[in-house]
């Protein structure tokens, strides 16, 4: 009995902490921001009131929540596969065994991923810089004359953004993917090289469905990724323009927020994380069920 | 290995080589530039992007520390980094360490809910973060953001550490018991030790994240001495937005590159192999 | 300069990523100064004064039962050393008085927590744009203190009330009047002068003239394809600096009515025959060749500044902070400031400019509203007027305050100042509110627009069609609210 009291001490020490502190730093405001979205709250302390669902109700007849919402979508369906597919190709590539300085090329490729979100936008809305930048300026040398502005030019905006998001990450997700197949048994490629086996095929016949249940998590950290990394990267480099048409979900969140709407931002919130939620469990479902460790 | 050296063998390699090197131009290039722009004038910056500075010109980096008081705003972030390091380890550990290794009621639930932790993103409840925070005068306070960093940061790190803990073999741990140490001594004299890999690999995912946050550094810390890097190069940016002055931002972003580089470069072997061992694996 | 600020913070907290409300951030607007990094939260008590205080000031000074004044100040552009060197002043004619200065950037917010526990400051300088909203919340909860009093008292030091010191018509705007009443609960300081801009140098040595009438404008097309420059930029990423040339045409089109039915959001405003001709304008620029300078969609505003300065662009429009605020910017050879402000439609009819006025405040709670009164009365002193120009490079918004500073201030601004003075129009104006609560933010409605009508993918008729059902949206709004 003693025994099993010492050890429920223990447990209880190790993991109250945490639970505290992850209780007042992140569930209570937590529940805060639902509260909030059921009420009309300027954010400034006049009284707030309470309108049920009032504000989901706006959202769903709100224009620019809707270009909003396709933008964010954009995002994720141009970024998501491009940056896991690259990501794999090279991490396959770095790990052959064929490639010389491989080791050079990982530490290089993974590079961006450390880099803060604040500098790279800076960085990128100098790169994309009609007449200071680099993209221009090298289209410039094939005759390729830009007449609008890449990031001002509704048809062009998002998928610069894509690609400057595409740069930051596909390193980071090589790199996991790396470990990964380092952990695949040499054996195996063997056997199949034996049994002639192209290169291709070894990739998607070993690599890949070995390689299953790390895709599966990186699926869900990309999409949170996506969501939340745009906000910085639209506030810095176009601040939702030209016109509305680089707006997304945080951004949208975001000038709410200020501009005295509290309780539909925070509703804006609830639909941002639902809708996090709801994609990872589908991206989970899709990919089919995880084998749990021990 | 093969002996025969087919044609199409090496034409396969040269496009490799070519896509690896294109690929290391598209990531490397644009962070050089931004170094080579830190030493151009003002002048030059409006020039044509490709040409390389005249001459080191220091004066940005020189503005960047004199104006904007860079050299502060470092000593702030290394505080804030360490400090919240050390409360997400002391966190993170014992929690993983339960939660990997024991068999309780509630373990299911509580990993359950760092789970969802994963979602919710620090710029989600900012706002009411901040309010709570003033209400109980934690706002403006290095040593209470450094626990918000590490509190949010606590179930990645839990994540991946569980899973590292379950990989340890129960023999271990048995023995150590046998031997008469304690829960907690079989966790800091047997178990810290062997999940080092993982330890190290959810402090250098600290690190970095710490070390770039900006969101909450900007809401949480108001007093100018309080304030740490990113904010800075946010203030450089502000100069930049009046006086025009190019040069001290990119100087600015280079003073902010160096020392996630040289940690980079330093941990990369141990991120990327931390990487491997850790709970990852899926 | 309302609308400044409200665009200059905005553009400040992208930049910044502020991301909370609490987060806004200094707005600086005019001459920057690049030391006001220091001091962000700490309160200065300024020293109770010396005793020695000559006796004849004395005598002239009342009395007053509480001594302590605590006065809030926004440390943007404009610094603190103007409220530091005035509460000097001020104590020194009123012996035994003590003020305690509160002065940051991000003032809004920090005195938001106190606003909101009912422990307000004795005295606010913050506009209404502040994204803070802390001075918006206090029109809408009637917390502000109505000033009209001060200004029908005598000046301090002559022998007017002090609204005829009062540049004409300033008190009249919502900044003063927010209710629209006639009562003043806004006290104006300082105002900006907004219009095109030109290199002056290079007008002359050519021998163009700036454009009296649109007609002119266009017509320099020409003369701008000629020497391998655009006629026109703006500040891309922040369309909403257009409102120095849509207010001051659609001015010179219908008059102060049409102003008013912009800013109102009037009934059939959009299909107004000055509405047709100020879209005209952004039509002409969007669609002729060579109009508008390449990229400028994307630019933020001190990039299309600087290529403005460069010479890449015949006009740019900004405001009497142009030069102070581009002082280390690279630019063209010769290149000098001129102010042209804003063509009319009609020859004959006069050039007209925007003007902006930021605000100070006594809230309603002031605990010593009395000293509060006097402390303002003391803002508008020929001493004040001074002492702002000396120390914050800034015009106070009283008639011939531009002279008593002329010193202190960029001579472009001087010139952009005296235009106003001498024969350009004048032309104020700022957004009624919409209703309390409402998701629209009327300027990005208005303003966000424009990238698309450069980009010439959405016409201007397109434009007007949208914005006449927002404004009917912001009409039902308030009326629903009893508005």
């Amino acid at each position: 009995m003693k025994k099993s009291i010492r050890r429920n001490v223990f447990i209880a020490f190790c993991i109250l902490p945490s639970l505290l502190l992850f209780s007042l730093f992140i569930v209570y405001p937590a529940i805060n921001v639902f509260k909030t979205s059921l009420y009309q709250d300027s954010g400034l302390g006049n009284k707030a009131v309470f309108i049920g669902l009032e504000n989901f109700k706006t959202m769903i007849n709100d224009e620019v929540f809707y270009i909003a919402l396709k933008n964010t979508g954009f995002l994720a369906a141009t970024t998501i596969a491009p940056t896991l597919l690259i990501a794999l190709f090279f991490a396959a590539l770095l790990t052959s065994g064929k490639i010389k300085y491989s080791n050079f090329f990982r530490t290089v490729f993974f590079f961006p991923s450390i880099l803060s979100f604040v500098v790279i936008s800076i960085l990128w809305s100098f790169i994309y810089h009609p007449t200071m930048g680099i993209v221009d300026s090298f289209l410039g040398i094939f005759g390729m004359e830009l007449e609008l502005p890449l990031l001002g030019n509704k048809y062009t905006v998002m998928w610069a953004l894509a690609i400057t998001m595409i740069w930051q990450a596909a390193g980071y997700y090589m790199v996991m993917y790396m470990a990964g197949i380092d952990s695949i048994s040499r054996d195996i490629y063997e056997a199949a090289e034996i049994d002639g086996a192209s290169s291709f095929q070894q990739f998607w016949r070993i690599t890949v469905p070995l390689l299953w249940g790390i895709i599966r998590t990186t699926i869900i950290f990309i999409i949170n990724g996506v969501i939340t990394n745009s906000f910085t990267i639209v506030k810095v480099m176009t601040n939702g323009g030209p016109d509305r048409d680089s707006e997304v979900l945080l951004t949208f969140m975001y000038n709410h927020a200020v501009n005295a709407n509290m309780g539909y931002a925070m509703a804006v919130v609830v639909v941002v994380f639902i809708i996090s939620i709801i994609l990872s469990v589908i991206s989970n479902r899709l990919t089919g069920e995880q084998t749990v460790e021990i | 290995m093969r002996s025969k050296i087919r044609g199409t063998d090496i034409v396969v390699s040269i496009i490799i080589y070519l896509i690896l090197i294109i690929n290391t131009i598209v990531v490397v290039y644009p962070l050089l530039w931004n170094v080579f722009t830190s030493f151009k004038t003002n002048t030059e910056i409006l020039e044509n992007p490709w040409y390389l500075p005249k001459g080191l010109n220091l004066i940005n980096y020189i503005n960047a520390f004199t104006k904007a008081k860079i050299g502060y705003y470092s000593v702030n972030s290394v505080l804030v980094t360490v400090l919240s390091i050390i409360i997400l380890l002391f966190l993170s550990v014992s929690s993983s360490y339960v939660l990997g290794r024991y068999k309780f009621r509630l373990n299911n639930l509580i990993n359950n809910i760092y789970m969802c932790g994963i979602f919710i993103q620090s710029i989600f409840i900012v706002i009411p973060l901040y309010l709570m925070m003033s209400s109980l005068n934690m706002d403006d306070n290095r040593f209470w953001i450094s626990v918000v960093y590490a509190v949010l940061q606590l179930p990645f790190s839990i994540y991946l550490l569980t899973s590292y803990m379950k990989t340890i073999p129960r023999e271990y741990e048995d023995s150590a018991m046998i031997d008469g140490c304690g829960h907690l001594g079989t966790l800091i004299k047997i178990i810290v030790p062997l999940a080092k890999p993982g330890i190290i690999t959810i402090t250098i995912f600290g690190f970095f994240s710490f070390w770039n946050e900006f969101p909450l550094a900007l809401t949480l810390l108001s007093s100018e001495e309080k304030k740490t890097l990113p904010i800075g190069l946010a203030n450089l940016m502000e100069i930049q937005r009046y006086a025009t002055d190019w040069g001290a931002l990119f100087a600015g972003l280079v003073i902010v590159l160096v020392p996630t580089v040289v940690i980079y470069s330093l941990t990369q072997r141990k991120l990327t192999s931390g990487m491997q061992m850790g709970g990852i694996k899926g | 300069m309302k609308s400044k600020i409200i665009r200059i913070i905005a553009l400040m907290c992208m930049l910044t990523l502020a991301v909370s409300l609490f987060a806004g951030c200094a707005g600086k607007k005019e001459q920057p100064s690049s030391e006001d990094t220091n001091t962000a939260e700490d309160t200065k008590q300024v020293e109770e004064q010396k005793t020695d205080v000559q006796p004849e000031k004395e005598s002239d000074a009342k009395e007053f039962e509480n001594k302590e004044l605590d006065i809030a100040i926004f440390q943007g552009a404009y610094g603190r050393e103007f409220w530091d060197a005035l509460a000097e002043k001020f104590m020194e004619k009123y012996p035994g008085t003590k003020i305690n200065i509160t002065a940051n950037p991000k003032l809004g917010d920090m005195i938001k927590p106190k606003v909101v526990a009912g422990n307000l400051p004795d005295f606010i300088y913050l506009n209404v744009d502040d994204p803070s909203g802390v001075i918006k919340g206090l029109i809408k909860d009637n917390a502000l203190m109505e000033l009209t009093d001060v200004f029908n008292s005598k000046a301090l030091d002559k022998d007017v009330p002090i609204k005829d010191l009062i540049l004409p018509g300033f008190l009249e705007t919502v900044f003063c009047t927010p209710y629209g009443d006639g009562k003043i609960y806004g006290a104006p300081y300082n105002y900006g002068v907004m219009g095109l801009w030109y290199n002056k140098n290079y007008f002359d040595e050519k021998g163009y003239k700036p454009p009296k009438t649109w007609d002119e404008f266009f017509a320099l097309n020409e003369a701008a394809k000629k020497d391998g420059r655009a006629l026109f930029t703006y500040q891309g990423i922040y369309p909403g600096y257009l409102e120095e040339i849509m207010i001051p045409a659609l001015y010179s089109a219908g008059g102060q009515d049409a102003v008013d039915a912009f800013l109102g959001y009037g009934e059939g405003f959009w299909s107004s025959e000055a509405a047709k001709m100020t879209l005209e304008i952004f039509k002409k620029i969007a669609t002729t060749d060579n109009a508008l300078m390449k990229g400028t969609v994307a630019l933020n505003h001190t990039q299309a500044q600087t290529e403005f300065m460069q010479g890449k662009a015949m006009f740019c429009v900004n405001g009497s902070w142009f030069e102070g605020e581009m002082k280390d910017a690279p630019r063209e050879e010769g290149f000098e400031f001129g102010f042209a402000g804003v063509p009319a439609f009609k020859e004959g009819d006069p050039v007209v400019a925007l003007v902006g006025i930021e605000q100070m405040y006594i809230p309603a709670k002031a605990k010593n509203p009395e000293l509060a009164k006097e402390f303002l009365k003391f803002v508008y002193t020929d001493e004040g007027i001074r002492l702002n120009g000396e120390k914050a490079k800034a015009v106070l918004a009283v008639k011939g305050a531009v002279d008593a500073v002329k010193d202190y201030i960029t001579p472009s601004a001087y010139n952009c100042y005296k235009a106003v003075e001498s024969g350009m129009q004048p032309v104020v104006g700022s957004f009624k509110p919409v209703a309390s609560g409402s998701k629209i933010n009327i300027s990005d409605e208005v303003y966000k627009p424009f990238s698309s009508i450069m980009n010439r993918q959405m016409t201007v008729e397109e434009y007007a069609e949208k914005m006449e059902k927002i404004y009917k949206q912001v009409r039902e709004e308030l009326a629903a609210q009893g508005n």
